[in-house]
């Protein structure tokens, strides 16, 4: 054992004299490495950082908010109808559910058009139609002015609240409280600012006008008729599930469904967002992973490649070293110790490579707050690398160590 | 005097298959040789020479015969045990050199040690004495290519003794060297073996063997000559050249 460990330090230190003796080949043998580990360094670290941004987000916007929506079946969706949830429907579930906290309803009024002017700049927005409640639920909170009221939603007041972009983007001042904005063809007072909540794999999330719901129903002249989403907050002590299961079935009973796959109307949850989130990056690592693994299949096709021709080249350097006294064991791990210091170099570099790579794609798309690379990874990537070296560079050192030391020795 | 032989061989035979042919290299070679012998193996080409220096060095095995090295039975002996001897028995010396050429000259000479155990500073003062002792103790950091062939076969020399071999085995050691630098070398082993070394130099060169205490003449696989000079017929030789 001790006659193996001195063989591993001799073969190391030889491995690594020849390693610097060549290194300009050394660097390119490894290049395959090289890519292949920061290809898959930039991917997980975007990803994770990905996932660290939106999971923050999620937070903020409030883990136990739900969204009933409603939901058209592919079968229908063929036969030209849409589901839709109404206001009579909300006013329903709100009756008759008390275990919430917040409820509101909310309706995004794409048929309308969604510009909103200024001056003479006109910019695309989400216009959201709501009730004073909805800033509970989605713990939106006014910088400056007032949100939405109850009387505003009563008398159908044209006014407005904004998203925090929404006020440079229109070159209004900067605090735009009392100013005239114009949607459909309307004027709107603007009642009050957001706070700023920052972008989303790259969008602007500040970029909304809130406006009464039945200011916006009116003018949309469907009264009653448009379809809403209802965003609630289930009371504290209250399971998530419960007040999902209690509306599932009031909807029903209401509905008259039986079978719960005729239900025209679905639930959305932060952790189903997140749920959704996280099938998305897993399967883009997923896909990342494969490629990756191809590129250091080649990168370790390359590694013994160079170490067969390293094997041919030093034969006679091989015969060298068995005449003073090296045994074929030494002369195998000093090629094997060879072939995993390349590779873990390789992977070395690569690791530093891809981060650099990913903060260079975050310059760029900042689709993230940061890159970050979890621990795993770079064991994953050394350990892989560190396999390459061993899976490929065992048959070149096997032929080193069988070599004959007389032929060895007489190889030109 | 009742010396124990540092070399003994009895029957050796060494055949190669050539394609169909089998070709007998060595034909029952009986061999002894004492501590501190200065000898040279001479022969044409084909004698079978490098074959016995092959299997004196501890690189082949004989197909039969007996070969003992420094009281060791070397045909008991594996791939391993071989190697051991290598180590620490012989030191090569070889007509180009096979000095590695990326390693100093101090690394070179340390090479041989890094299969024994020792520590790596008493490793280094080893190598530098041997450099020293073959006048080169100037040159530990310059790289075998900046030397000229007499200073690269010194090098040579240096690490063949720096694990204080039995035995020094020269494979023409002066070959790839003018007729100076050749004297030079040659005297340089006449110094070793004045100090104790025994050393073993096959050659194809009359003018090298009859600077030898005693020579081996091959041919056919067979010892035709074996011939010990008189002390005083080498110490005048000594002395002219």
């Amino acid at each position: 054992m001790k006659k193996f460990a001195h063989g591993i330090y001799e073969g190391g230190v030889s491995a690594i004299q020849s390693i610097f003796a060549h290194s300009f080949r050394s660097a390119l043998t490894t290049l395959g490495i090289i890519i292949g580990v920061s290809a898959v360094i930039a991917v997980v670290s975007i990803m994770e950082g990905l996932g660290a941004t939106v999971g923050k987000q999620l937070q903020d916007l409030g883990s136990e908010m739900v969204t009933l929506k409603a939901h058209t079946s592919t079968e229908k969706e063929m036969l030209g109808m849409t589901s839709k949830i109404s206001y009579e429907d909300y006013l329903y579930l709100k009756n008759k559910t008390d275990n919430v906290q917040y409820m509101a309803a909310k309706v995004k009024a794409f048929s309308l058009g969604s510009d909103i002017q200024f001056a003479q700049k006109s910019i695309t927005t989400q216009i959201i139609g709501t009730e004073s409640e909805y800033k509970n639920v989605v713990n939106v909170y006014p910088a400056s002015g007032r949100f939405l009221t109850e009387t505003d939603d009563l008398k159908r007041r044209r006014v407005v609240f904004l998203g925090s972009s929404l006020v440079e983007k229109l070159g209004l001042k900067a605090d735009p409280v009392g100013e005239f904005v114009t949607l459909y063809g309307e004027w709107f007072r603007v009642i009050g600012v957001a706070e700023e909540k920052g972008s989303l794999f790259g969008f602007d999330q500040d970029n909304y006008v809130i406006a009464p719901l039945s200011t916006i129903e009116s003018i949309s002249g469907q009264r009653g008729n448009l379809g809403v989403d209802i965003v609630f907050v289930p009371d504290v002590n209250v399971a998530q599930s419960a007040v999902i299961e209690q509306m599932t079935q009031l909807m029903r009973y209401k509905y008259k469904i039986n079978d719960p796959a005729d239900d025209f109307f679905e639930f959305e949850t932060a952790e189903k967002t997140r749920k959704q989130f996280s099938d998305i990056t897993d399967s883009i690592t997923f896909v990342a992973a494969g490629v990756v693994g191809i590129s250091l299949l080649v990168g370790g096709i390359g590694i013994m490649n160079i170490m067969l021709v390293s094997v041919t080249e030093r034969t006679r350097e091989i015969g060298i070293a068995k005449a003073l006294g090296a045994t074929s064991t030494i002369i195998l791990i000093q090629f094997l110790v060879e072939a995993c210091v390349l590779a873990l170099f390789g992977g070395g570099v690569g690791i530093v490579v891809g981060y650099i790579f990913a903060l260079f794609i975050l310059m760029v798309m900042p689709v993230a707050a940061a890159v970050l690379v979890p621990l795993w990874a770079i064991w994953l990537a050394l350990g892989f690398s560190f396999t390459i070296g061993v899976v490929f560079g065992i048959m070149p050192a096997i032929k080193a160590s069988r070599l004959d030391p007389i032929d060895a020795l007489r190889y030109d | 005097m009742t010396q124990q032989p540092l070399l003994e061989l009895r029957g050796i035979t060494k055949s190669y298959s050539m394609g169909e042919q089998k070709f007998l290299a060595l034909k029952g070679i009986d061999l002894t040789i004492m501590p501190n012998e200065f000898i040279a193996i001479t022969g044409p080409s084909g004698s079978g020479k490098s074959t016995l220096m092959n299997i004196l060095g501890c690189l082949a095995k004989a197909d039969s015969g007996s070969y003992r090295l420094a009281g060791n039975l070397i045909a008991d002996a594996d791939e391993d045990a071989l190697a051991g001897y290598r180590n620490q028995s012989i030191g090569f010396i070889f007509q180009s050199f096979n000095l590695f050429p990326k390693l100093t000259v101090l690394d070179n000479v340390i090479y041989p040690l890094r299969f024994q155990r020792g520590r790596a500073a008493h490793r280094k003062s080893r190598a530098i004495k041997a450099l020293k002792d073959v006048g080169l103790a100037d040159k530990l950091a310059n790289l075998p290519n900046q030397l000229s062939g007499g200073q690269r076969q010194r090098v040579a020399i240096a690490r063949a003794l720096v694990t204080n071999p039995d035995i020094l085995l020269g494979d023409e050691p002066t070959g790839n060297l003018d007729s100076k630098t050749s004297a030079e070398i040659m005297a340089l082993f006449r110094d070793l073996h004045a100090n104790g070394q025994t050393i073993i130099l096959v050659t194809h060169e009359q003018e090298i063997a009859e600077q030898c205490q005693r020579e081996l003449r091959l041919v056919d696989g067979q010892i035709v000559k074996d011939e010990t000079k008189n002390t005083a017929e080498q110490h005048a030789l000594g002395v002219a050249s």
